[in-house]
């Protein structure tokens, strides 16, 4: 990187900061909750929060709207940065953040605790969160049992293990949706959908002493990750200790995953396509793909959040009737707008 | 001479195997001063890049030991392993998105521990590597978008960015052009004249000749002949090797080692036989390939 590089690096960070932030400051006025709360009226009502009964517009804007952003954003930052990780890591291109089994091994998790209706909370977690954050790591546990091994498994001995639990875990799900009734069925699917209502009775809070080590983790591997690319040898012998690399960054990386995939189920395509974009606009320099895939990340799936509560209300708006508020699954949502942007991306790259 | 006595870099009596050949590598010593250029000569499966990865502290041999400045290769830490020896892999990737300056520059690696950006030094160091192997005019197209050579010549800049005191390079000159070849060995040369001690692994023997100071010759993971190049490069102790029937030919710059032809399967027998006495032979340690 030269010092050419440096200016464009900061000016690339600082932008995609600044997109954070309006994407912050609009978030109180955007939602599905009563449309005449607007995004004035809500930072309007910020001035009488001290009040004994705070505003309608208040309580919508900062206590339903902007916690949900923020978990938005935080599940995007963490699925775009693993995905890249996982991307170089594999040096795969297919590579996700779910590539591990992660959530395969979430999604068996909740649905057990489905079935047999495991309900209540504790320390505000509920049970199906719990249980799918139990089963993530029980994948993850299985997969690094096999890197502890007497031999070192490859990369690609990795990916395999892990396809195949995650084949497994989903063969284990279909025994288990078989043995279900049709309204667990339901509740089942709705879950594997992934949504960002799942929240409950989590605050938004709740998952950053994991994310945020992760996070930072992985960034600060981005220069070791680059020797990486170059192969385990060169890697070595630029003075990499790449067996701790590897494990650090698939537990980093699996941790956060879980986080993830527990709270809100498993939201596809986001750690895909978010770092192959960023990889066609700023370069496969892991130093700059990292951040800028994170905080793209997280604009994206707070975006693809405010359509999928608004596509239906737009919807209604536009053909005359009220087709209530209801709220598509966000992955349908991240699919329909990102498939076509990366589309015309890859194709005008390959022209 | 130029050499020092010093030795920095050496296996002692190195054995190494793998899972299906466990006894693969036997015994082989070498001892690497700075202002050598060793070359490590021998047919393919002999055993050369096997030596160079145990040189290079990326495995750790089953009996023997490889000492750099006195200490086992492999019990380095990687980083201050890496500020002393540079590996060049035979084959380094060449599908990578990133341009040839930043693949050069990432040979600075190991000399920074913090800090996200290369510094002015760095970038200077990285620009002579590129000046020195000629490289500098694609300095910012992508290493995919370059021919073989090309990236091979990338890989030697990176390596150099690296400023080791110890060059370990697998077939360097293998995908290069006639000019490139020689520039890269007298790029060798020249490294070596101000210090640096060169290990190459090549099959080009007239290179050998002309460029190395010492050479190892290896068959069947065993060292055959150790010594000044124009006592190993001969016929006489090639042609069992490398079954092939080997010419000097005399010319105004020396004498040139000639292929004529394979040596064929019958012949090969009876000199799979005198191959095994030349083994015993050589082979021992007192005759091996201490310098």
């Amino acid at each position: 990187m030269t010092l050419l590089d440096r200016r464009r690096y900061i000016i690339l960070l600082a932008s995609c900061g600044a997109m954070m932030l309006v994407v912050l400051l609009l978030s109180p006025g955007i939602g599905n909750q009563s449309s005449s709360v607007g995004i004035l009226d809500a930072w309007r009502s910020l001035a009488q929060r001290q009040e004994e009964r705070p505003p309608l517009a208040y309580q919508i804007g900062f206590r339903l709207r902007l916690p949900r952003t923020l978990l938005a954003m935080q599940c995007g930052i963490t699925l775009a940065l693993c995905g890249a990780v996982f991307q170089t890591l594999f040096r795969n291109a297919l590579a996700t953040p779910y590539t591990l089994g992660v959530a395969s091994g979430g999604s068996l998790g909740a649905m057990l605790a489905i079935r047999f209706g495991l309900t209540g909370s504790v320390l505000g977690i509920s049970a199906i969160t719990g249980s799918a954050f139990a089963g993530a790591m029980a994948v993850i546990g299985i997969v690094f049992l096999f890197t502890r091994g007497t031999r070192r498994l490859t990369t690609n001995e990795l990916l395999l293990a892990g396809v195949t639990l995650g084949m497994f875990c989903s063969a284990m799900m279909m025994l288990v949706t078989s043995l279900s009734t049709v309204r667990q069925t339901f509740e089942i699917i709705r879950w594997m959908m992934g949504s960002l209502d799942t929240i409950g009775n989590l605050h938004w809070q709740s998952n950053l002493p994991l994310m945020i080590p992760a996070w930072v983790v992985l960034l600060l591997s981005a220069r070791a990750l680059n020797q990486y690319m170059l192969g385990e040898d060169l890697a070595t012998t630029r003075g990499v200790h790449v067996s701790r690399l590897q494990f650090v960054c698939i537990l980093a990386a699996s941790l956060a995953t879980a986080c993830v995939v527990a709270i809100c189920g498993p939201i596809g395509f986001v750690g895909l396509v978010v770092p192959h974009v960023t990889a066609l606009l700023v370069g496969r320099d892991c130093r700059i793909l990292f951040p800028v895939s994170a905080m793209l990340g997280g604009v994206f799936l707070s975006i693809c959040d405010w359509v999928s509560q608004l596509a239906m209300v737009w919807a209604g708006a536009f053909t005359g009737q009220s087709l209530g508020a209801v709220i598509l699954p966000i992955g349908v949502i991240t699919a329909i707008i990102g498939v076509p942007i990366f589309l015309v991306l890859l194709h005008r790259r390959a022209v | 001479m130029t050499e020092l006595d010093r030795t920095i870099l050496s296996a002692e009596s190195v054995c190494f195997g793998f899972e299906r050949r466990p006894r693969f590598i036997q015994d082989v010593s070498l001892r690497v001063s700075p202002g050598q250029v060793w070359g490590i000569l021998g047919p393919n499966g002999a055993g050369k890049s096997t030596l160079l990865r145990l040189l290079a502290g990326l495995a750790s041999p089953v009996s023997g030991r490889v000492l750099l400045d006195g200490r086992p290769v492999f019990d380095w830490p990687p980083r201050r392993r890496a500020a002393r020896i540079a590996f060049l892999p035979q084959s380094p990737p060449r599908e990578i998105a990133l341009t040839v300056r930043q693949i050069v520059l990432m040979g600075r690696y190991p000399h920074r521990q913090l800090g996200l950006f290369e510094t002015v030094k760095d970038i200077q160091i990285a620009e002579r590597a590129m000046v020195a192997t000629q490289t500098l005019e694609f300095a910012d197209r992508p290493l995919s978008t370059l021919s073989g050579g090309e990236a091979q010549r990338v890989h030697i800049a990176a390596a150099l960015a690296q400023e080791p005191g110890i060059l370990l390079l697998d077939e360097p000159t293998s995908a290069l052009d006639l000019c490139h070849q020689l520039r890269i060995c007298e790029l060798a040369t020249a490294l070596a004249s101000v210090g640096m001690a060169i290990v190459l692994v090549t099959h080009d023997l007239n290179l050998a000749v002309r460029y190395c100071s010492r050479v190892l010759l290896l068959d069947n993971g065993r060292p055959i002949a150790a010594g000044a190049p124009r006592e190993v490069i001969t016929p006489e102790v090639l042609e069992p090797v490398y079954l092939v029937k080997l010419a000097m030919l005399a010319s105004e710059h020396g004498g040139w080692i000639a292929p004529i032809s394979a040596i064929d399967h019958v012949d090969a027998a009876t000199d799979a036989d005198s191959r095994t006495s030349r083994n015993q032979g050589i082979g021992t340690p007192s005759g091996g390939p201490h310098p």
